[in-house]
Formats: structure tokens, sequence, C-alpha cells
């Protein structure tokens, strides 16, 4: 059995804290030479964003060298306006895969036989000493996404974020103070508000516009979820594989032996859904005008199945046993966890609005309004619209170089990320609760206020 | 310590729910825990209930366990929860308890500063001094969360930082904290005293990132500097500072600062006035001159940003400009020009929009003609039909398709005109799409019908051919009659096309003429295009009942068994036991079984709920008479529905990605054929994490168009039937003993046992093959084997095979 060690602090701590306070400038691992970068049809150098990517699983290297869900041939790397400089992972086969692969394309690209301007890192804290990045692609387990993301943004860089964003509202409030302080570019990877042929910015649009008459609720066919741990170290230990630095993943979180689990998340940390929740919340928010908005209330509703029911741990997808929810907004429209009975339509990062006039359900797959009337008639010039997009790392970029508000900033997706937890903390509570979204807080509640953090392991105290 | 050696009761403790209801003595029994010997997780999980229920009673114990190193993790996360001043006061008295553990003392100052008592500013004091960096850096950062009188003792650590790049870390982190703190001032005193920080933190050596929130605040507090400040940024002269500036002007609804900067448009780099329309459109306050000005810009994103700006201004005078952009710009440039284009509102920008038209090119005519559409302009029709007759194509197609969009009933006589004067499929394809739209939404059905029965009455008979599709559109009692006598027509053709869109009639009324048609029709082909139509037509029937009779009808004239079999698959899709009924009898037919299985199928599937006896009767039935995989698979799982209780499938191993040049997509790389499915190839096979599901885009990140196999040894006691139930994401062929067992070519995510296939598993080693195809995005399969009963198969092992 492995022995508990309840802390390790890294021998390098004192010069990578200087990176991560962003405080001295490190010398780049490699330098991109400027003949390379400028070709004839090229995006110059001085244009082109210089990017990081941290976390190279299924998500990041989709994003980083394509993949069904980002939406970009090729990935970033394949990009005109990107030059990938860093990859990083706490899984040495991970990051060196990614690392030859990128190699690879840009030598390819430059018509050259190799090329060795990507760097690999297993410590992300260099990659932030960088200065030569300038912004950063995260897609890691959830317990990382909100601290690092912080330090990211604390050390000058622009941050794209996959979700689960945060996995507690104290999280969440410290991610929007930094981008605000630092005056950083974050934009989370719900990507359902640009992508998808604009379905979901339709489905907003219409409902915003009264098309369906007032909106009354909504059906998000998703259970929230939040962090509520069950116990929070065991004693189980396997040997860590080789080239895995179980350390580092397990960053913030207490102390425990590597138990043979290091994937989104590990078993008995989470009540309900954080993983996929986001998606369909994100919608449901940017719908339930005016934007951005929080529920007041979340009514718990126990589930009839028998705990202990569900193949799932927990975080990753819901858990029937844990029950439901149904949110009250401060406007008085009623949000359900649940899906609308006996339509087909909605389940995939989706949502059914329901007014007084009419109805509009709507996920990744299609769009349907009843009456059918409703989708026919074009929004007209005098109708409201929302940020639009048709491309979510497209904006991002975008706003990197213009500094603009990206379409999932920060301020919005910690109001979706904290209905979704709010939601999850009634279902852990087993009760009802009332929420003040001003002050971040449960009104009447002072059990439930106790959930909206957790203690970091040192040195992750951001 | 094992949980056996434990108190029964502690166990039972240990185990509670963490959310459930706090019993009046649970607190006791927590504290019970923390004083045994309990092992770490046991203690862990007391502490953690102890933060949600914990009272003051609980703070003795948990501060006992602050100092030692296993469990002062687990005790300062409940305390640092605890709303009693005792909490803060352990935390704070376990500071100097904890002084050789520097570890256990950074945490214990984290959890100090975000509790934010001000007793805690002067214990943090000689942390703040304190040689060892990483204490003295936590100690700043909870200093900069505890705010307010901690200023005087972060501004002196400031001032006091100097020298090597170690106290540069330090000052850096307290600079932070510093600033921190100087937003938590409020009243004039403490904006006074903010701004002084902000400035003095720029006067200093800072980091960029500091420098950017110290000017940040500055800006926010310093209202008689701001506006000096923001324009002396978006100069640009200061790279750091003109990116922080080009944020927060789009934040500010400081007026003054806005205007101060616009005077100096002229000399403002790009980005900066892009940044500065942005935030005065969001004001709606965007000045139009400085907007026209920015259309003209050689700068691409300028421009985007002048266009997005016009989209709110009521500027008729800008469209040709905008029609130009939106016609011949560069991608973003078109697409933000169609965006306003369609958005432009406000007095005399219809009107100028539609003279527009009339003296624009071709390419910018199209682009405009498309807007009147996406407008939803419902007054633009006789301007559409204008040009719907256009020479020119592009012209033609988007006034085509913005009459399609806006399906105005006056325009159908015009577009029945045009769709009479089309020379070419090509050409009344668009308008035909139009008509169609129209038809669809036309409020009154009599008039609309009546022109489009007179019209296609007064075609000549390729015209009338081209519009009869229309009637199917209408579906009403008139154009039913128009369409059978257009069966009767001597022109050949027009009777094809007349019995092919009563074949697409929206509602059943057609499909007993079909079926009297296909019976008496001597023309093969038209006897077969009736009856497929009956079938087809018959779907639309709402009443069981009578749908059933309808198929029978169909099915007794039909001439062929493909024929019966496209009735029976139609049949498929009714829930009831007239249906199933029909369907069995039909099992007996030998070149109908198969179809007539499939059918009974999955109408006993839809009826199992309410009449699971008949259900069952029916795959009992089924299973005597039918072979096919699919159909055997299903009448299995109608016949068990069990409550599956059997473990995950642990032990695998796993080869690949396999891949084909060129072949994309999950259900295209199922049907390839890799070493693994190969008799005697060589293979290397590795061991996967145990793990009841095997996450395969973890073990192969990044890969996307390709198959992987997993690899599993069943060691069974005895020869027994059992039930194999699977998950994947994307498609599954699963091999037993080298015999397929099942086979699911789909592009999906993963749900537990959302696949069943019967097995037959015999004495000792079984060898099971699974092939997971990976279109893109997730990439995972699970399997576990139960008895037939849903049970555990009794002594059934899993054996861990090497590679």
């Amino acid at each position: 059995m492995q022995s508990i060690q309840p802390y390790r602090m890294s021998t390098r701590r004192q010069f990578l804290k200087i990176a991560a306070t962003g405080a001295v400038a490190l010398t780049a691992p490699s330098v991109i030479p400027a003949s390379i970068l400028g070709r004839a049809g090229q995006v110059p150098p001085s244009e082109r964003i210089g990017m990081g990517f941290i976390g190279l699983g299924g998500q990041g290297t989709g994003h980083l060298l394509g993949g069904a869900w980002t939406y970009v041939p090729g990935g970033y790397a394949a990009r005109t306006d990107v030059q990938v400089l860093a990859v990083c992972d706490v899984r040495r086969e991970r990051r060196e895969q990614a690392q030859e692969r990128c190699n690879q394309m840009y030598a390819q690209r430059l018509g050259q036989a190799a090329y060795d301007g990507v760097e690999a890192y297993n410590d992300f804290r260099e990659v932030l000493a960088r200065p030569d990045i300038d912004a950063l692609l995260l897609a890691l387990p959830y317990h990382w996404a909100a601290p690092m993301a912080t330090m990211a943004l604390r050390a000058g860089k622009d941050v794209y974020c996959e979700k689960p964003i945060a996995i507690t509202v104290r999280e969440g409030q410290r991610l929007v103070e930094t981008c605000r302080h630092f005056g950083r570019v974050y934009q989370a990877g719900t990507q359902q508000r640009s992508e998808y042929g604009g379905k979901f910015r339709l489905a907003c649009e219409l409902v915003r516009n009264g098309r369906i008459g007032q909106l009354k609720e909504v059906y998000a066919y998703r259970q929230p979820g939040a962090l509520f741990p069950s116990a929070w170290t065991s004693e189980h230990a396997v040997p860590v594989p080789p080239g895995f630095d179980w350390d580092m993943w397990l960053g913030p979180l207490p102390w425990r032996p590597f138990g043979g689990e290091a994937g989104h998340t590990l078993s008995g940390l989470f009540v309900g859904d954080v993983n996929w929740s986001p998606h369909h919340y994100d919608i449901v928010q940017w719908t339930v005008n005016p934007d951005p908005t929080a529920p007041i209330e979340v009514q718990y509703e126990p589930s009839r199945e028998k705990p202990g029911t569900s193949a799932h741990p927990g975080g990753a997808a819901g858990r029937p046993e844990d029950g439901q929810v149904h949110y009250r907004y401060a406007n008085g429209v009623v949000v359900h966890s649940t899906p609308y009975p006996g339509e087909n339509i909605g389940h995939d990062g989706g949502a059914c609005f329901v007014g007084t006039q009419g109805r509009i359900a709507v996920d990744r797959g299609a769009i349907v309004s009843y009456p059918a009337s409703i989708l026919k008639e074009p929004l007209r010039p005098d109708d409201a619209r929302v940020y639009f997009t048709d491309s979510h790392s497209g904006n991002f970029l975008e706003c990197v170089r213009t500094r603009r508000p990206t379409i999932c900033n920060p301020e919005v997706a910690t109001y979706t990320m904290n209905a979704i937890l709010i939601g999850g903390i009634a279902m852990g509570l087993e009760r009802s609760l009332k929420w003040d979204p001003g002050k971040h807080e449960f009104v009447g509640d002072e059990q439930a206020n106790r959930l909206l953090s957790y203690a970091p392991r040192p040195p992750w105290t951001v | 310590m094992s949980l056996i050696r434990l108190p029964f009761f502690l166990m039972l403790v240990c185990l509670l729910r963490i959310g459930s209801t706090a019993r009046a003595d649970e607190e006791q029994d927590q504290i019970a825990i923390l004083q045994s010997a309990a092992n770490l997780a046991q203690k862990s999980a007391a502490c953690q209930r102890l933060r949600v229920i914990g009272t003051a009673k609980s703070i003795p114990v948990l501060a006992s366990l602050l100092t030692q190193e296993g469990t002062s993790h687990f005790a300062r996360h409940a305390l640092e929860a605890l709303p009693f001043p005792e909490a803060g006061a352990a935390l704070r008295a376990a500071l100097a308890r904890t002084s050789d553990k520097p570890q256990l003392q950074a945490g214990i100052i984290d959890s100090i500063g975000w509790r934010r008592e001000p007793e805690s500013i002067e214990p943090l004091r000689p942390l703040l001094a304190s040689t060892n960096l990483d204490l003295a850096i936590t100690a700043a950062s909870a200093l900069g969360r505890i705010g307010g009188g901690a200023v005087a003792l972060l501004r002196s650590a400031n001032d006091q930082s100097h020298g090597a790049p170690v106290s540069m870390v330090f000052r850096s982190v307290v600079q932070e904290s510093l600033l921190q703190c100087a937003e938590t001032l409020h009243g004039a005193d403490g904006t006074r005293l903010a701004s002084e920080i902000c400035r003095s933190v720029l006067s200093q050596p800072a980091s960029e990132s500091i420098r950017v929130v110290a000017w940040r605040g500055l800006v926010l507090r310093d209202a008689r500097s701001a506006p000096d400040l923001v324009r002396t940024a978006l100069s640009g002269r200061d790279r750091s500072l003109q990116r922080a500036a080009l944020g927060l002007v789009r934040e500010l609804d400081d007026a003054s600062i806005l205007v101060a900067c616009l005077g100096d448009w002229d000399d403002l780099p790009a980005e900066s006035q892009a940044a500065l329309l942005d935030a005065n459109v969001r004001r709606g306050k965007a000045p139009l001159p400085l907007v026209r000005k920015a259309l003209d810009s050689s700068n691409l994103a300028l421009r985007v940003a002048a266009l997005d700006a016009l989209a709110d201004l009521a500027d008729p005078s800008s469209i040709p400009s905008v029609a130009k952009s939106a016609a011949r710009g560069e991608a973003s440039e078109r697409e933000a020009a169609a965006r306003t284009l369609t958005r432009l509102r406000g007095p005399g920008v219809r009107e100028a929009l539609l003279a527009a038209i009339d003296t624009a090119d071709p390419v910018e005519k199209a682009v405009l003609l498309r807007a009147l559409g996406a407008r939803a302009d419902r007054q633009a029709g006789d301007t559409l039909l204008r040009f719907a007759g256009a020479e020119a194509q592009p012209v033609r197609l988007a006034a085509l398709e913005s009459l399609r969009q806006l399906a105005l009933p006056e325009t159908l006589a015009p577009l029945l005109d045009l769709a009479a004067k089309a020379k070419s499929d090509d050409q009344i394809d668009p308008v035909f799409k139009a008509l169609v739209a129209v038809c669809q939404s036309s409020p009154n059905t009599t008039e609309t019908e009546g022109r489009v029965i007179a019209a296609i009455r007064n075609s000549a008979p390729a015209e009338r051919r081209l519009l009869l599709p229309l009637l199917a559109e209408l579906g009403t009692a008139d154009a039913l009659i128009a369409a059978r006598s257009a069966t009767q027509d001597s022109n050949s053709e027009l009777v094809r096309t007349a019995v092919r869109v009563l074949g697409q009639w929206p509602n059943p009324e057609p499909a007993l003429y079909l079926t009297d048609f296909a019976q008496f029709a001597t023309d093969l082909g038209l006897h077969a295009l009736a009856l497929r139509g009956a079938v087809e037509v018959s779907a639309h029937e709402q009443d069981t009942a009578k749908r059933v009779a309808l198929l029978e009808k169909a099915m007794s004239v039909a001439r062929r068994a493909d024929e019966k079999r496209l009735a029976l698959a139609q049949m498929a899709q009714i829930s009831s036991a007239d249906a199933l009924e029909t369907a069995l009898k039909n099992l007996a037919k030998p070149d109908l079984a198969e179809e007539a299985g499939l059918a009974a199928i999955a109408i006993a599937e839809k009826i199992a709920s309410a009449d699971s006896a008949l259900a069952d009767a029916a795959a009992a039935n089924v299973l005597a008479r039918c072979k096919a995989a699919e159909t055997v698979r299903r009448a299995w799982a109608l016949r068990r529905t069990p409550a599956i209780n059997g473990p995950f499938i642990r032990h695998w191993l796993v080869s690949g990605p396999y891949r084909q040049a060129g072949v994309e997509g999950a259900t295209a790389v199922f049907e390839l054929t890799f070493a693994p499915e190969k008799a005697d190839a060589k293979v290397d096979w590795k061991p996967t994490p145990v793990a009841d599901q095997v996450d395969l885009s973890s073990l192969f990140p990044g890969h996307a168009n390709c198959v992987a196999y997993l690899r599993a040894e069943i060691v069974a006691e005895q020869d027994s039937d059992a039930l194999l139930l699977m998950g994947s994401d994307d498609g599954l062929k699963v091999w037993l003993n080298d015999a397929v067992v099942h086979s699911n070519n789909v592009d999906r995510g993963l749900i537990v046992d959302q696949d069943r296939a019967p097995i037959r598993l015999r004495k000792g080693a079984n060898r099971l093959l699974l092939k997971v195809t990976q279109g893109g995005g997730g990439w995972a399969a699970c399997a576990r084997i139960a008895g037939i009963d849903g049970q555990r198969v009794p002594g059934l092992r899993i054996e861990p095979v090497q590679p």
C-alpha cells in the first residue's frame, strides 16, 4: 500500500511561483524563428496568438488537433492565426504524443524535415511562466478548472476553459473577480451559444421576443450537480503508472493515494451531474431574460429510485437516485431539471421553453415549435438580438485580439454554474433552498452556506 | 485500521449519507469518530459532516487535529466554514503550534484568510515577514482577502520589499493583495486611499499583470484622472495598458471618458477606434460620422465594428455602402454586413433599401433582395416578384428565396404564372419551393386551392406535371379530386406523377383509391407505385383499427412478397393487438416470416408495458419461427426484462487504434476488418486500467475515425445460456468464441446496458472480443454478463488475460 503523504512541495516551487505570479519574464524554452512565421499568405507573427494547451485527454487533444466537438477542422493547431507553443499534461505519454503530432504538423506546413518549436510540460506553472504565450486552453479534471484558470489569469494569460468551469460557488466568484481585476479575456467551453447552426440562439431570440407569449416554464432535461463528497480520502492504493504525476493530478483536492482512478473526477465527490448540465443550463440561463439572471429558490424533489441503483459514480452523468429540482427565478419563471413529458427534442444539450402562447424545444440536433408557425416567422429588424457568433473558438480568438468580452464570459459562465451548484447542494442536502444571487449565498440556511466552498490543499490555495 | 475493528455503531455513522438531516446526537457521534482510532478516510468523512452540522461543540476536537499531518487538512476544511468565532480563534491558535510544519501552517493561513476576520491581521503580521517564502506569500494573500485593516500592513510590506528576485515574487503578491484590499475601501476617504495605492503601485517596479490591475483600479476609482489615463492608454504607446484599455472602455458607463477619447479619434490605432465604437454602440451613442469613416478603414476589425454599429443607427444613407460590404467584403465583413442589412431599422430605412435595389449591380441587388426576406418585410412582395423572373441567376434566386421565406398569399398567382413560364426543372425548382411555402401558410385554403387547381387545369400536360405536387401540399378534398382526375389522363407521364402525388398525400384519404388503382393497374410499375403510395398514406390514419384494415387491404392486392413486406413494415408502427395478430398470421408464410417476425416484435415492444403477457407470447412465437439475429435479439430482450445485477467485466486487453486512410465516420470504420478479427494475425495487446467502463478516449486521446478492440476471458463452470449486456460509444461488434453474437453499427454515446444479446457460454474459458468504433468525441465501452433471469451467473469468473 502506498503511504499517505498529506502534502508534497515541488522542488521547483520558487522558480514556478515567480512564473505563476508573472513577476519576472522567464526565457521561453524555444523561440520560433521569425522567418518561418510570416510567409506569404500567412498571418504575420505579430498578429498570431501564442497558445498553450493544458490537459490533453479527449477534449483537450480534440481542441488541439481536431475532433468532432471542436468545430475547427484540424483543431487550433491547424489555424493560421494561432501558434501552438506548449502542450502540458500530467501523463507523459499524452504530452509527448501531442508534442510530436504538433511538431510534425508544423514541419509539414513549413515544408521542412523537422520542427521542435512545441514544448511539452508536466508542470503547468512552467507554461504560465512563458511570456510568449498569450492564451491557454484548459481541458482539465473538474477540480482543476477554476484554480488553474485563476492562476493563468493572474499570470496575464487569456483563458478558454472547458466545463465545468468551477466546482464551488467560491471558486466561481474568485474566477470572476480575478478576470475583472486583471482585465483578461475568458471563455467558457459551453459551445452551444455559438455552434450547431445557431439553433440555440434562434430559440433564445424567439423566446426573448415573446413568440411563445410570456415564458412560464423551462424544462432543462438534466439534473444539476455539486461537489458533495461522501468521503475526502481513501486508503485504497495501487501503484501509480509510470509517467503519471498523481500528486499534480490531485492538485487542490485533499491527499489520497492513487486508487486506479484519474479521469474527469473521482468517484464519490459529486452529487448529480456537473459535466453535461452546464450545456443545458447555459442555454436556459441565456434565454430566461434578463441575462445574466439567477434562480432565487430551488425546490427539491426526492427520487423514487433507491440509492446506489445507478451505474454512474456521480459528477460525470446524472444519477436518478439523487432526485430532481425545480428552480424559481425572480421573474417568476420555473425551471425543471426534468424533460418535458413526451418531447423528444431537448435531451442533447437542450431545453424546452413553455410560454403562454406556445412552446419551443431545442437541442443540438433539432429545434421544434408548437405551433409550427413560430419557427416559420423570421425575426424582424425591431426584434431584440443576443450576442452573435457562429464559431466558439473563433469568438475566443477574436476577443483575445480585440479585448471584447466573449460570448461566455466568466460572469455568464459563473451564473450558470452557480445555478447548477445550488441545485446540486439542494439535492445533496435533500431539501429545498432559497438563494440570494446578489450575495451568492443561501437565505436562512446556514448549513447550506457551508457547502459553497472547500479548503484546497497547499500550495494550490488560489 | 480495518473497518471490522471499529465498533459497529461507528461504522454505521460513517456510512450515513452526508446530506441527510442531522440527528440530535449526530454531532457527538462524529466527534466520537474523531476521538477514536478510526482510519483517515473515516475521520475525513466525519470532518466533512461536521463542516455541515457542526456547532461550537465540535471545535476543540477539530482544533486538536490541526497539528497532525494526516488530519490537518480535513479539520481546517471543517473549521474554515464553521460560523463561530471560536473556529477562527482555533485556527489562529494553531499557527504557533504548527510553526515547525510549514506545509500545515500554509493551509491554516489560507483558511484564516477565507474567514476574513479582522482579529487575524495581527497574528499574520509575523508570518508576512517570514523567511519561508511560501508562508510569507500565503500570509500576504490571506491579508488581501481580509482587506480593510490589512492595508497598512501590506503597504508597509510593499515598501520594504526590495532587491533579490525572490522578494520580487513576494512583492508581486503583496502588491496584488494590496490592490485587492483597495477594492474593499469605501467612502470619500476610502476612494482617495484606494487611488493612492493604485498610483503608488503604478509608480513602482511591478509585473505587467500587476500594472494592469493597478491601472484599472485607478481608472475606476479616480474619476478626475480617468479620461486622461484611458486616452493615453488607448494611444497604444504602452501595449499592456492599451490592451487593458481596449477591454475597460467596453465596460465603462462614464460618458465623459468616452467623449474625451473620441476627441483623439484620428490619432488612435484602429483597434482602439474599434473598442471606442463598441463602447459607444453599447451606450447607444455611436457618432455617425466616425462610423462612416470607420467603414472606409483599411483595418478589417474596424470595418466589422462599424458595420455592427450601423445596425443600431437609423441611417438610410449607409445602405449602399453596407450592401457593397455584404457583396464584396472579406468573409467576416460580408457576414456582419448581411446582419446589419437585416437589423437596420428606423424611419426611411425601408424606402432606402428598396431604392438601393434598383440602382445596385446584380451582386449587390441579390444581397439586398435577400435582406428583404430576412427582415420579414411583408410589404416587399411586388419588389421581389419584379426580380423573381430576372435574367441574372443570383438576383432571381435571391428574390425567390425571399418569397419562399415570406410566403405571402398575394404572391400565389404571380408565382403560378412564373412556374408556367419556367423553361427547365432548374428554373422551376426555386419557384416551386416558394409556391409550396405559400400553399402551406395560406390563411384562405379555398381560394388558394381554387387558384392552384385552375392553374393546373389550364396548363399544358408538361407544366401540369410540374405543378401537380402542389395539390399534395394543399391536401384538401377538391385537391384530391383534381389529383385523382389526373390519374385518368391519357398522358402516361402525367398519370404516373398523379399517382406519386397521391402517395405523398398529407392524410389517409387517397389510401383506398390507390389500393383499387393498384388492384386494376395493368402496368406493373404503376401498380407498385400505387400500392406503395397506399401503404405510405395509410400511416396518416390515426384510428389504429382503420389503419390495420387499410394495410390488410393493401396486402390483399399486393402481387409480390416485397410489396407485402412493405405493408408489414408499416404495420410494425402500429401499437395494437389487431396489428400484432396480422403480423403473427404472416409468420407461417416462408417468404414473409422474417419481416412478419420483425413487425410482430416491434409491435410487441410497444404494447409490452400494457400487456406483457401478449408481448411475451408474441416474442415466443417469433423465436420459434425467425432466425435473423436482430429479431432474435429483440425477441429475447422482450421476453426477459430482468433487473440486471451482474458485475461489469473489468479486466480487458486493448489493441488499437486501427484506421484506414480516407475512411471517416463511426459507421464507416465499423465495416473495416483489422488484425484482431483475423485468425493468426499478430496483435499487440495491452491491459486496460481496471474499471467498469473502458475509457478509450483517455487511452487513445485525440483519435477519430478508427476502431479499438477489447479482449476478455470468461470462465464458466458449465455450459449455460446467458445475456451479454453492453454499452458503447460509438458502435459495437462482438464475438464470443470467434462467432459474432452482436453487431450494432451506430454513432452514439454510451449508456450502460443499452444493447443486449443472448449468448451461450461453454464450460471453461470463453473468448470475448469487442470491436468499438470511434467517429469523434467520446469513445468507451462496457459489458457484463447476467443469467437469462437477470441475476449473476453462479461461478462465472473474468480472468485477467496476459497480453
